[in-house]
């Protein structure tokens, strides 16, 4: 990578402002009804650019970067990825994430859990993990009636891996750790 | 100036009444004795070479176990006064001067004779730090309720030891002034009025203050970059950034070159969404519904821009000590120039209807006027003192990202009425989204480099011990500010080697203007008070932290 390029620094301009006098004259008197006959066709071909539509038929694409909620993964051969080894759960901004281990080996989490009330959806339990066992998944749709509700548990959390596959992709992260 | 001839300057002029002049990490910094602390301060304003005539920010730092317990912290700028008119202004250096003083008679001599800006900012010391300073025209609480009990942000201040509702209830009555929110999301203000002139008004804060230094303390350096973000979050990627870039340079490290043009690209997206933001709601606030509908459209399509880029539409998350969580997509430039092109259509729709009406300029023309030396004074930065003729930008002034590698213009106003700073305001977005164009045209060739970088202070965790380890960054201070879309933000980070961060100040643009509206609307109309305000973009969750 070379240093960045050499340019002009830029100029100081300064800004032209509109003289008073513009549209006080005769011919401009009738500028408002020809902009709000303008304005009413524009809106009744409907406007190129509007960007309300019907909701929950048409579905927005997300961008490939987008961070919804974070989900645990599981392997189809091995299961759950995670280790419960803590990182998530104490970087967390929020302090969102509770995770405790299991008592027996191999090393899992015999209790996961993430406030999605509390979450920013910022990605720093995805970041650190070791083992790509918690990412960001495409869901924003999370609603749910009470808050205790929002507080999601292992069985609302695993996906198999083979959902989030453009997330690691794109995360450059390969399928399996 | 190198910092060494101004340590030596510093040390002639100010003599034996600075215990302490030092030079830590490019910064200056000189430590005043408490009863010739003002004295010390005209001669940093005055003296023709050192012409610290900027007083950018004031705080205080409470150490316990010291004594004196407090230091309060006065950052100084050198602006070059001199440079012709259509120039750029040059920062010519920055003094950092601390006074400590001791927790029993916590008495130090306002400097709001010198600085007019240091009025506002020391009620913000007494409020939080309850540091009383004497001659204070008046000092009383700023961001806090009137009868709040207490000085949160000293160290043995405890939040949790707050009750539900900490407020005497005698403090929920309103004030006998006519209350006035002109726009949305604005600073209150109780007005004195003569018919439809405004005598005289009350500027009142602090309604949405979540404590925000506070709850820095009790994170990891890391996490505050989160909390930093919701400050302004109308830009918050450009918050987040000057977070981390203050805490990178505390812990001695730089971001690597490619997340750098990452955090400007976000960093000039974010902007124009800001911008876009006053803008419009400027328009609704003077009733023109149709710009405002054609900035929300524009501001929708540069959040999506930075939603394509980081993840998410206001609060990115994106930004974080060391560098960018994630990278650019596939094929960004292009999709951001073809959006562009989008954009600058809805753009000539804005302008079609707003300023160049005669009826929308004339709500605007004349209004809110203040010389730009007086603006200088009350610490104000930014597109309005850009408004006012003085092309003082950070970008150009003190790069702390590679803006040296693009072209834009600084756009500057003649009259620096409300006309000028819509104008001002208007062309910084077609300027930040042509440095965006920029940016990402330049990325396309750094797909190979890394966008992160290991921070050693960060938290860690022994995994292979199955213990907890807290990293810590080493003692010391920084201050790193860059140009935001209301002006010069900045934050200053003190760490004492523990693992928690001593102190965590932001120095916010919208504070700082807000102190200024005063001034700006005594004598005022009424219905000028709309336009004013809006203008200012004073972000709430900046301005009460």
């Amino acid at each position: 990578m070379s240093g960045p390029p050499e340019r002009a620094p830029g100029r100081v301009v300064v800004v032209r402002r509109p003289s008073p006098w513009r549209g006080a004259g005769l011919a401009s008197w009738g500028r408002a009804p020809r902009t709000a006959l303008r304005e009413l066709g524009r809106r009744l071909r409907g406007l190129p650019a509007a960007r309300v539509g019907p909701a929950p038929e048409r579905r927005r694409a997300l961008p490939v970067a987008f961070r919804g909620q974070p989900v645990l993964i599981a392997d189809d051969a091995r299961g759950l990825r995670c280790t419960a080894c803590g990182r998530c759960a104490q970087v967390c901004p929020a302090g969102c994430i509770d995770v405790a281990p299991r008592a027996a080996e191999p090393r899992a989490p015999a209790h996961f859990e993430i406030d999605l009330a509390r979450c920013m959806f910022c990605g720093a339990c995805e970041q650190v993990c070791p083992d790509d066992a918690i990412a960001m998944s495409s869901a924003f749709e999370l609603a749910a009636p009470t808050r205790a509700a929002l507080v999601s548990g292992m069985e609302q959390l695993v996906r198999r891996a083979g959902d989030l596959a453009a997330r690691l992709g794109f995360l450059g992260r390969g399928p399996t750790p | 100036v190198s910092p060494e001839a101004l340590l030596a300057t510093l040390r002639s002029r100010l003599g034996d009444a600075a215990l302490q002049v030092q030079e830590l990490g490019g910064e200056v910094s000189a430590t005043l004795e408490r009863e010739r602390a003002l004295g010390c301060l005209a001669a940093l304003r005055d003296d023709p070479e050192l012409r610290a005539n900027l007083l950018v920010d004031l705080t205080v730092v409470d150490r316990p176990g010291r004594s004196p317990r407090f230091e309060v912290v006065y950052h100084l700028a050198a602006l070059d006064a001199s440079a012709p008119a259509g120039e750029l202004l040059p920062l010519l250096h920055r003094i950092r001067a601390r006074v400590g003083v001791p927790a029993s008679h916590g008495e130090l001599g306002s400097a709001a004779g010198l600085y007019p800006v240091a009025a506002w900012l020391e009620r913000e010391a007494w409020d939080l730090y309850g540091i009383g300073f004497e001659g204070h025209p008046d000092l009383r609480r700023v961001l806090l309720e009137p009868g709040f009990d207490g000085h949160p942000l000293r160290k043995d201040f405890d939040p949790d030891a707050l009750g539900p509702d900490p407020l005497p209830p005698s403090s929920a009555a309103p004030p006998s002034a006519w209350l006035f929110s002109p726009a949305q999301d604005a600073p209150r203000l109780a007005l004195q009025l003569d018919g439809e002139r405004i005598d005289d008004l009350d500027v009142q804060v602090g309604r949405a203050h979540r404590g925000f230094e506070k709850e820095c303390e009790a994170r990891s350096w890391q996490q505050g970059a989160l909390y930093a973000e919701r400050l302004n979050y109308q830009s918050g990627a450009l918050s987040a950034t000057a977070y981390c870039l203050a805490v990178e340079k505390l812990a001695g490290i730089a971001a690597p070159l490619r997340a750098q043009w990452l955090r400007m690209l976000a960093g000039e997206l974010a902007r124009a969404g800001d911008h876009l933001t006053r803008l419009g709601r400027t328009c609704r606030a003077l009733g023109a519904a149709g710009p405002f509908g054609a900035a929300m459209e524009a501001r929708e399509q540069v959040w999506d821009l930075l939603e394509a880029l980081s993840g998410a539409r206001v609060t990115p998350g994106w930004v974080c000590v060391g560098g960018v969580r994630s990278a650019e997509p596939e094929g960004f430039a292009e999709h951001l120039e073809a959006e562009l092109t989008a954009l600058e259509r809805l753009l000539r729709e804005f302008d079609r209807s707003a300023p160049p009406t005669r009826a929308f300029a004339s709500r605007l023309r004349g209004v809110g006027v203040l010389s730009a030396g007086r603006l200088l004074e009350l610490g104000v930065t930014g597109p309005l003192l850009r408004a006012a003729g003085v092309a003082y930008d950070l970008r150009r002034a003190e790069p702390c990202l590679p803006y040296e590698g693009v072209e834009f213009d600084v756009p500057i106003g003649s009259a620096g009425d409300c006309l000028d700073r819509f104008l001002v305001c208007r062309e910084e977005i077609t300027q930040s989204l042509e440095i965006a164009r920029q940016c990402a045209a330049l990325l396309r060739h750094m797909r190979a480099e890394p966008i992160a970088i290991a921070v050693p202070g960060a938290e860690d965790l022994d995994a292979a011990a199955g213990t907890r380890r807290a990293r810590t960054l080493a003692p010391g201070e920084a201050y790193s500010a860059v140009e935001s879309s209301n002006g010069e933000l900045g934050f200053y980070v003190v760490s004492d080697g523990r693992p928690r961060p001593c102190k965590v100040r932001c120095r916010p643009p919208s504070f700082v203007h807000a102190g200024a509206l005063r001034e700006m609307l005594r004598g005022a109309w009424l219905a000028d008070a709309a336009p004013v305000v809006a203008l200012l973009n004073c972000v709430q969750g900046e301005c009460d932290r």
